[in-house]
């Protein structure tokens, strides 16, 4: 999903961190991992992921899990698990549906190609961040020189988190930041829309009320809803109207009267 | 003590505090909000309108203050705690406040539309509140989405409204640095609608944390390590963390009118806005007006409410930037102190005159 772009960690220089402080292995020590904690020698794997954890988190803070479900088209479908490996997906989107079950072929087509748009546009967008992420940790290593000596670990996160906030808002308010993002989320409304509308035909299967009946339903329930309010203020005007209508004043002629 | 051991000592303390806050924690159990008394005095569907009780012996009771609040959140920001209260703070310069409380739209208010919005409940609150407190008009403190809804209201009813206050108010929607609307004029919002009905609290609220993601998602956090063995403040934290993720879900059609016509066509700027078949014409706001800011708002930028002051009507204009954010204007001790004494202060002078 567009929420979880994998971000690869940049490659950082290594003389930067291993003339300061090794935070991969302070970690280790403080989880209690390694038998003679405060090394000395800088271990580059662990700082990469830890700088690595430090770009995912932001990443799931920024598009939590929680959204994920809900911009899901393929939680709808019962049979999503196995579309990967199904017939239908080994044939070209464009090949031509035959037989009787041809627009349900032609469903599934629409679908597949639905998706590789969709992927194709969460990876153009996956290459922006991998674009910033790697200037924020180059930013972030140029900073980091012998007067972070004296930091801690507090102000060392801060600016890591500056670094990161600083090089995001520079991409982030850009055209092609806003066309990106608007590609992702709308390739991922036409899946959405599409399973929608095979969940409806499942549904009507299944001999249960869909919710194009129940839109149909809420719809004429308002305009009922807009006709009272209507009739009511009207009513109010002529209730009003009658009470400040003076006492003597001549009936109106009916018809009837005549 | 070599760098080394200087930052292994950093990181041992994090750790232990990080232990210790669990327990706090694990102790505070859930955390009030919206405390001030209140009494419902009117229902529309899942719409309420609270009066809330006077706290000082007199009150001004012939000229009422109508809070009207976004959609995307919920209202009582406005009333987080004692200590963070504009309620309270109204309430305490002897204002009459009272406030709409939107709900939470369920699937059966997806057709609901700027037109109900504005034109029956926020026109039913206000002659409510007239009725009430037997005033001739009323004050209206719009906030966010609710100052813009508020413009509206008050554009094609100048009669009934003495004065409007709006707080970091969206107007000029196509402003450079509105990052947001920039994200939203590349979304297909018909589609959006189509496919979703009402739109998900917490797809909105993604993108709003979006907008600061290393701020908001990552140093939020650090902060609230360093203060988690304070049971007071991280109380207050949890009032804020309940608040933000608070988020109703959006009625479709309202959602649709406001990207379209707002976030999209700007027709608060550009003119040519119309509900049920009347034209919105900011000249039409000829009452007095205050404006709020916050100057780092990343929500709603400076730009975006400022543009108000060449658009309405009245000569009766006045703007104050708060130097705060667009959460911090509601909770920041400063901002929280001045507000509701500005408000009261510039109220009192225009019914003086």
């Amino acid at each position: 999903m567009w929420g979880q772009t994998p971000v690869s960690p940049p490659n950082l220089t290594p003389p930067v961190f291993t003339q300061l402080f090794d935070l991969g292995k302070l970690m280790q020590s403080m989880q209690g991992e390694m038998q003679q904690p405060v090394p000395g020698v800088a271990n580059m794997q662990q700082l990469e992921d830890l700088i690595r954890a430090f770009s995912t988190v932001p990443m799931q803070s920024a598009f939590p899990a929680a959204v994920l479900p809900q911009m899901n088209p393929w939680s709808n479908l019962p049979d999503w698990n196995t579309l990967s490996t199904s017939t239908w997906n080994n044939q070209p989107p464009n090949a031509p549906a035959l037989g009787i079950t041809r627009e349900y072929q032609e469903d599934w087509q629409r679908l597949i190609s639905l998706r590789q748009d969709y992927e194709a546009a969460t990876q153009s967008f996956g290459e922006l961040f991998r674009d910033f992420a790697r200037k924020a940790s180059e930013k972030f290593a140029s900073l980091v020189t012998e007067e972070y000596l004296e930091s801690d670990f507090d102000t060392l996160c801060r600016q890591w988190i500056d670094c990161c906030e600083n090089e995001f808002q520079a991409i982030a308010n850009t055209p092609e930041f806003a066309s990106r993002l608007g590609d992702v989320i709308n390739s991922n409304l036409k899946m959405m829309r599409l399973s929608h509308r095979m969940q409806e035909n499942l549904t009507q299967l299944q001999g249960l009320p869909t919710r194009g009946e129940l839109d149909s339903l809420h719809q004429k329930n308002m305009a009922a809803q807009e006709k009272i309010a209507a009739l009511e203020q009207r009513l109010q005007q002529l209730e009003a109207k009658q009470k400040t209508k003076p006492k003597g004043a001549p009936r109106t002629r009916r018809k009837s009267d005549s | 003590m070599t760098a080394n051991e200087k930052f292994l000592n950093d990181a041992i303390e994090f750790q232990s505090r990080l232990t210790e806050g669990t327990k706090v924690l694990s102790e505070l159990g859930d955390v009030e909000v919206g405390t001030t008394p209140k009494d419902p005095i009117f229902h529309s569907g899942g719409m309420v309108l609270y009066r809330y009780r006077p706290l000082t012996k007199t009150q001004q009771t012939n000229s009422p203050v109508l809070i009207v609040y976004a959609l995307v959140n919920r209202p009582y920001i406005v009333d987080l705690h004692e200590q963070r209260s504009l309620v309270r703070g109204l309430l305490n310069e002897g204002r009459e406040v009272y406030l709409i409380d939107w709900g939470y739209p369920g699937p059966g208010d997806r057709y609901l539309d700027l037109s109900h919005y504005v034109c029956d409940m926020i026109d039913q609150c206000v002659d409510q509140v007239i009725q009430h407190s037997s005033a001739a008009k009323t004050n209206i403190l719009g906030i966010c989405q609710g100052g813009t809804m508020s413009l509206c209201y008050a554009a094609l009813n100048p009669e009934k409204v003495a004065s409007l206050i709006t707080m970091v108010t969206p107007v000029d929607f196509c402003t450079p640095d509105n990052i947001l609307a920039n994200w939203f004029r590349n979304i297909d919002i018909d589609l959006l609608v189509d496919t979703m009905g009402n739109v998900p609290g917490i797809m909105l609220n993604s993108m709003f944390l979006s907008l600061k993601p290393f701020k908001l998602g990552v140093e939020k956090y650090l902060d609230f390590v360093n203060i988690i063995d304070d049971k007071g403040k991280v109380e207050n934290f949890m009032r804020m963390e309940k608040w933000i993720f608070d988020s109703p879900d959006q009625a479709g059609a309202m959602f649709r009118t406001f990207l379209t016509k707002f976030f999209h066509a700007n027709k608060l700027v550009t003119g040519g806005l119309e509900i049920e078949g009347q034209q919105v014409n900011l000249k039409s706001v000829t009452m007095p007006v205050l404006n709020l800011i916050a100057k780092h708002d990343h929500l709603v930028p400076p730009s975006s409410s400022q543009a108000l002051k060449y658009l309405v009507g009245t000569k009766d204009y006045t703007e104050k930037i708060y130097n705060t954010g667009h959460i911090g204007i509601y909770v920041s001790s400063k901002a929280g102190a001045d507000i509701p004494k500005r408000i009261a202060t510039w109220l009192n002078e225009r019914q003086e005159n």
